[in-house]
């Protein structure tokens, strides 16, 4: 089973270059339904008012962190089922645990290759379809 | 909670476990699993069962150690269900025994030796695990570089824009070290450049970033103190920064590209700090320092080093010496101010009310030196040491009052920085595409002038990003660069510094502003101005208002006002423009507000002080040349031009020693667009007197400025030829 190339994805960082570096390798893995945004709070925004399938974010950002997304996001009833993937710059311990215990469905570490990128997207989108 | 509920958190994570769909502990389970392992061994504690609590602690690591991938996941995997299993019969004899007969020694020894690391021991806390970074930094392994030309412009671009707001919290930091939002704001983009630099391969940049981000998060952690000396370090890492990023620019745009730019020291003090060693200041290099006496240019630094490097390798100074570049004498000297610069590296910060006192009894003792230098009784005895003793006194306290003067001065660093910011969010505002550059960061500035600059400085900044800078698509259709650049440069020129701000924008429309102005009736339509003159037109007040209403793409909006603050600080103004090329602004502003360089002159028994930059000549005309017209205004004719007269006895209503202008001296002053003749008495002479506040109650008596106190001891008030002109005009 492949995964839908059509799955909208949304970007969380606050460097715009980043965002583009992202959208660069999604594309690469085939994925051109994206949409960004600049921090926690914008994404929540795009999150309240159109469907998006699954969430690419940052760590460290202004106004709202990429935890604070996650825990926003698990704490809403209609979003908390959203696959989450963390951006990290190094798998510091503290940062990736408390991730993982707030839900994060996986996490990837700066600086990654498109296809280290769609391998987590596919096992995130395939582990929930199983 | 008791045993049974505890037991029962226990066959939560075993279910979990068991319905697992692959021998494989995906993240978001482990997640949960960790969750839930926290909650028991919490329990445990509570309950006072060291085997659970010890067993769940340790399967907790192992778990983390998954997450990570610094334990292979299938060793993992079994480690962990042998652990739920002994977990599960731990419980099960405290429930039903109250206690536990086999032992978990093994069980643990084993889970030790998995994560590598002591797993906590029967007593104590739970050990913490050192901070194991899973995966090895740096590119990944076989990765192809991303060499995205269009990537990297966008990295610069913002890159540059982040280095900007790292500049400005640092300053801020600077202000309230203790403050954790300004480690945090500068933390952050260091830590987002570090991020993409690493996607593009641009492998120093990370280096650096990550080591400057490493020392921030141990400030951030109160593992280091903010101390002047970090900031400082900070300050150089993001100039480092920027130039390699500037660097990258040019490599870029096909320019020569400059040096490679060292860090390794910059790297190493970096370490050093890190470590909470004592950060010693870097000594500026020898090359630096002699490019900076103008012993050597640029080029030859460049090419001497070059050299310096064929083997066999030899220092700079010799090289230089052997050359005939440089002077053994200039590399020497330089050598010792290299020297030098190590100790007296050494700062202080002072309570700025602390240097204003200083300050303030330094004029007043200026004052009262100049008092005893004039008293009638010394000068009488006719001492002749005693005489000699108070010229060496006068010199010294002059000495003196410059140099505690100078103590005030700061680097107009911070204001251009600020200005820098506000360039980059107007810009963002506007969609239009600017780049800063500071010229002369260094230039000082006495630190009460700085915020009474800024904002006549931001409205001309904000006039060139709204008026002077086009569009994009304008710039590209005028042949020029997409992105248009501001130029913010400061110097000093005699007593002032000079400030300009230009852009490379669509310049002034003199043809418009002409138009305008004769609308407005602030010219005749057979007024030959020059080209400076119609520039000028746009500070004169009545020419912005008109232009407000109608539209924005003019360039007046409000300069009369800025014209206005400039001259409150007795600062001149001037603009500069060639219609499609740019605009510059000029304004000098005297370098203090606390001296003033004046001319005394007397009007019956009063003495008063006229600023010396206001006034253009002091005449004493010919009967001839002064002309009174009934019922019009007294007119001196001065060189051909025929300027009013106002008699200053007559504004102070005091009785004046000489009423006809060709017994009395005139001071021709010139105030906004237009120049008057001042009628004195007498000119006493010039000296530079220490301004002082007359309080608030006198604060807006029109024509005073302020007072000082004379070399006799006599309180003398300052003039503001403005003001004067608008009381004799007004009479």
């Amino acid at each position: 089973m492949s995964v839908d190339k059509n799955l909208k994805i949304l970007i969380v960082d606050d460097f715009a270059t980043m965002r583009k570096v992202i959208r660069n390798l999604l594309k690469q893995g085939g994925y051109e339904n994206i949409v960004e945004a600049e921090d926690g709070a914008a994404a929540l925004k795009i999150l309240k008012s159109q469907p998006v399938d699954f969430i690419i974010s940052d760590w460290n950002m202004p106004n709202m962190s990429g935890l604070e997304l996650l825990k926003a996001v698990r704490a809403d009833d209609e979003l908390k089922a959203l696959p989450f993937l963390m951006v990290t710059a190094e798998a510091l311990k503290d940062n990736v645990v408390a991730a993982v215990k707030a839900g994060v469905s996986n996490y990837i570490v700066k600086p990654f290759t498109a296809e280290v990128l769609n391998e987590k997207i596919e096992k995130i989108v395939k582990s929930l379809a199983a | 909670m008791d045993h049974a509920e505890l037991r029962r958190e226990i066959d939560e994570v075993a279910s979990g476990f068991l319905f697992l769909e692959k021998r494989e502990i995906d993240i978001p389970t482990a997640g949960q699993f960790l969750n839930q392992l926290e909650g028991i061994m919490g329990h445990a504690e509570t309950l006072g069962v060291p085997e659970v609590r010890r067993l769940a602690g340790g399967l907790n690591q192992l778990l983390e150690k998954v997450v990570l991938e610094a334990v292979d996941a299938a060793t993992g995997f079994g480690l962990f269900e042998r652990g739920i299993v002994l977990l599960q019969s731990v419980a099960d004899g405290y429930s039903n025994a109250g206690r536990f007969d086999g032992s978990i020694e093994g069980f643990m020894g084993e889970l030790a030796a998995a994560l590598g690391i002591p797993v906590e021991s029967g007593a104590g806390e739970t050990a913490a695990a050192p901070p194991a970074e899973a995966s090895p930094e740096g590119p990944a392994a076989g990765k192809e570089p991303v060499r995205d030309e269009s990537l990297l412009r966008d990295f610069i671009t913002e890159g540059l824009e982040y280095i900007g707001e790292i500049e400005v919290n640092i300053l801020n930091l600077e202000q309230e070290p203790e403050n954790k939002d300004y480690i945090n704001a500068i933390f952050r983009p260091f830590h987002s450049i570090k991020g993409v630099a690493s996607f593009l391969n641009l492998e120093a940049i990370r280096t650096l970033a990550h080591d400057l981000e490493t020392l921030l998060d141990k400030a951030r952690n109160e593992a280091l103190p903010v101390t002047p000396e970090l900031i400082d370090l900070i300050l150089d890492g993001s100039d480092t920064l920027k130039a390699m990023i500037g660097r990258l620019r040019d490599e870029l745009e096909g320019r020569e590209a400059t040096e490679l730019i060292d860090t390794s020291d910059l790297v190493r003090r970096i370490k050093l700090a890190e470590q909470g060693a004592e950060m010693p200041k870097q000594p500026k290099k020898l090359g630096t320092i002699l490019v900076e006496e103008g012993v050597i240019n640029e080029e030859e630094l460049r090419e001497a080093l070059e050299r310096s490097q064929i083997p066999p390798p030899r220092k700079l100074g010799q090289t230089l010496i052997a050359e005939g570049i440089a002077s053994p004498k200039d590399v020497s000297r330089a050598l010792r101010k290299q020297a030098q610069q190590v100790t007296d590296s050494n700062t202080i910060r002072v309570d700025i009310k602390k240097l204003d006192d200083l300050i303030d009894m330094v004029g007043e003792l200026v004052i009262t030196q100049s008092m005893i230098r004039q008293s009638e009784t010394l000068q009488s005895l006719g001492d002749r040491k005693l005489v000699r003793d108070i010229s060496q006194l006068a010199s010294i306290t002059s000495e003196l009052q410059r140099s505690s003067t100078v103590l005030r001065m700061v680097p107009i660093k911070q204001t251009f920085q600020r200005m820098s910011r506000l360039v980059r969010d107007l810009a963002k505002n506007t969609g239009k595409l600017i780049n800063v550059v500071t010229v002369g960061e260094d230039t000082e500035i006495d630190r009460n002038m700085v915020d009474e600059i800024y904002n006549p400085l931001v409205h001309m900044v904000r006039n060139a990003v709204d008026h002077g800078m086009e569009m994009p698509e304008e710039r590209i259709r005028a042949g020029k660069p997409e992105r248009g650049t501001i130029r913010l440069k400061a110097f000093h020129r005699g007593g002032n510094i000079v400030i300009e701000i230009s852009d490379d924008g669509r310049g002034l429309n003199r043809e418009k502003i002409r138009e305008k102005a004769l609308k407005n009736g602030l010219i005749g339509p057979g007024d030959a101005l020059t080209d400076q003159e119609v520039n000028r037109l746009i500070l004169l007040p009545g020419f912005s208002t008109a232009e407000k209403i109608t539209d924005i793409s003019g360039r007046g909006v409000g300069m009369d006002v800025v014209k206005q603050a400039v001259e409150k600080l007795r600062g001149k103004m001037d603009i500069q423009s060639v219609e499609g090329k740019g605009t510059t602004f000029i304004t000098g502003f005297p370098l203090t507000m606390a001296i003033i360089d004046g001319m005394i002159v007397k009007v019956g028994g009063e003495r008063y002080i006229l600023p010396t930059v206001a006034i253009r000549q002091l005449i004493r005309p010919d009967r001839s040349a002064y002309n009174c017209i009934v019922g019009e205004a007294e007119t001196i004719n001065v060189m051909g031009r025929l300027l009013p007269l106002v008699r200053l006895h007559r504004l102070f209503d005091i009785e004046p020693v000489h009423a006809n202008p060709w017994e009395a001296t005139l001071v021709v002053m010139e105030g906004e667009k237009r120049s008057k003749c001042l009628l004195v008495d007498e000119i006493l002479g010039k000296e530079e007197v220490v301004i002082k506040n007359l309080g608030e109650s006198l604060k807006r008596i029109k024509g005073v400025s302020g007072g000082a106190i004379l070399g006799d001891g006599n309180v003398g008030l300052i003039l503001d030829p403005e003001g004067l002109f608008e009381m004799a005009e007004a009479n």
